[in-house]
């Protein structure tokens, strides 16, 4: 692995700035809810997490089509790396959720469709990385992986669409609330412009997280290399 | 469900704080994981590089 390359560079300083300037204006500028009071300043990044979330697994599905047809393992490391990436910004969406939920639902969990398909999406992911841990052959890992990833990605429309499609107490931002939704409120200008643009920031972390995974990815895979000529060359 | 009956904003600031405490302490944990696994593997990479360059 060579040095940092300058576009990384510039990519890691851009995103603690601009995640310093969310905050700022998540605690800060965006109005205090009328009604759910400050808990409900929580919605900027765990919408934002949320949306990472599914974005990696959406790059992980693209990454696995893009390793089947050209079979470059670069491409197998952008899957494990995006899928990585997506568990814990899942991780964290539901567990910030959560704790949103406590006060406004009243309880910290329920089974309603959305918090068990994101439940669901989840434990198939984690499975991805446990069932590739157990995979020796680097080939073989990787198309196993690469399958995985384009049918797991089905399980993230059904979780996008699992708070519109059925009864569930989880409101939504984009398309109509189902009526028994809670926790839903009107979005001021202001708290608009503070969720596109935590929307954003998320985007450019996300980037950079990625593309230093992706380069330890491809250190490993070094290791590993030398590792085998090594055990070759000791046989 | 009480907070829908009142007029001023429910106090939930501590569920806010636990909220974004969860958020960046994973997202903390989960740079440094990054800096660990990097950090090692680059270690193994000069041993394993040493040992290469002791073979030939």
């Amino acid at each position: 692995m060579g040095p940092k390359p300058i576009g990384l560079k510039i990519l890691d300083i851009l995103s603690i700035v601009l995640l310093l300037i969310a905050t700022w204006m998540v605690f800060f500028y965006a109005p205090t809810e009328a009604v759910m009071g400050n808990v409900q300043r929580v919605f900027y990044f765990h919408v934002s997490t949320a949306w990472i979330g599914m974005l990696s697994f959406l790059v992980a599905a693209v990454a696995g089509i893009a390793y089947l047809v050209s079979k470059k393992t670069s491409w197998d490391i952008v899957e494990v790396s995006a899928v990585e990436i997506g568990i814990v910004f899942s991780l964290i969406a539901v567990a910030s959720g959560s704790i949103w939920a406590r006060p406004i639902w009243n309880t910290w969990w329920t089974w309603d469709p959305r918090l068990t398909t994101v439940t669901i999406m989840i434990l198939i992911y984690a499975a991805y990385l446990l069932l590739r841990a157990g995979i020796d052959d680097p080939g073989r890992r990787a198309r196993f992986g690469a399958v995985y990833a384009i049918l797991g990605f089905l399980s993230v429309p059904l979780t996008f669409f699992s708070a519109r499609l059925y009864r569930t107490i989880h409101p939504v931002v984009i398309g109509t609330n189902q009526p028994g939704a809670t926790g839903a409120f009107d979005m001021t200008s202001d708290m608009r412009m503070v969720f596109f643009f935590s929307l954003f920031v998320f985007t450019l972390f996300f980037a950079d997280l990625l593309w230093h995974r992706i380069r330890m990815g491809h250190l490993q895979e070094r290791v590993e290399e030398l590792k085998l000529q090594a055990s070759e060359g000791t046989d | 469900m009480l907070f829908l009956l009142q007029e001023a904003p429910a106090e939930t600031t501590n569920y806010m704080i636990a909220g974004y405490t969860v958020i960046f302490g994973v997202i903390l944990l989960y740079l440094l994981s990054l800096y660990i696994r990097q950090r090692n593997l680059k270690q193994d990479l000069e041993i394993l590089e040493e040992d290469k360059q002791d073979l030939k």
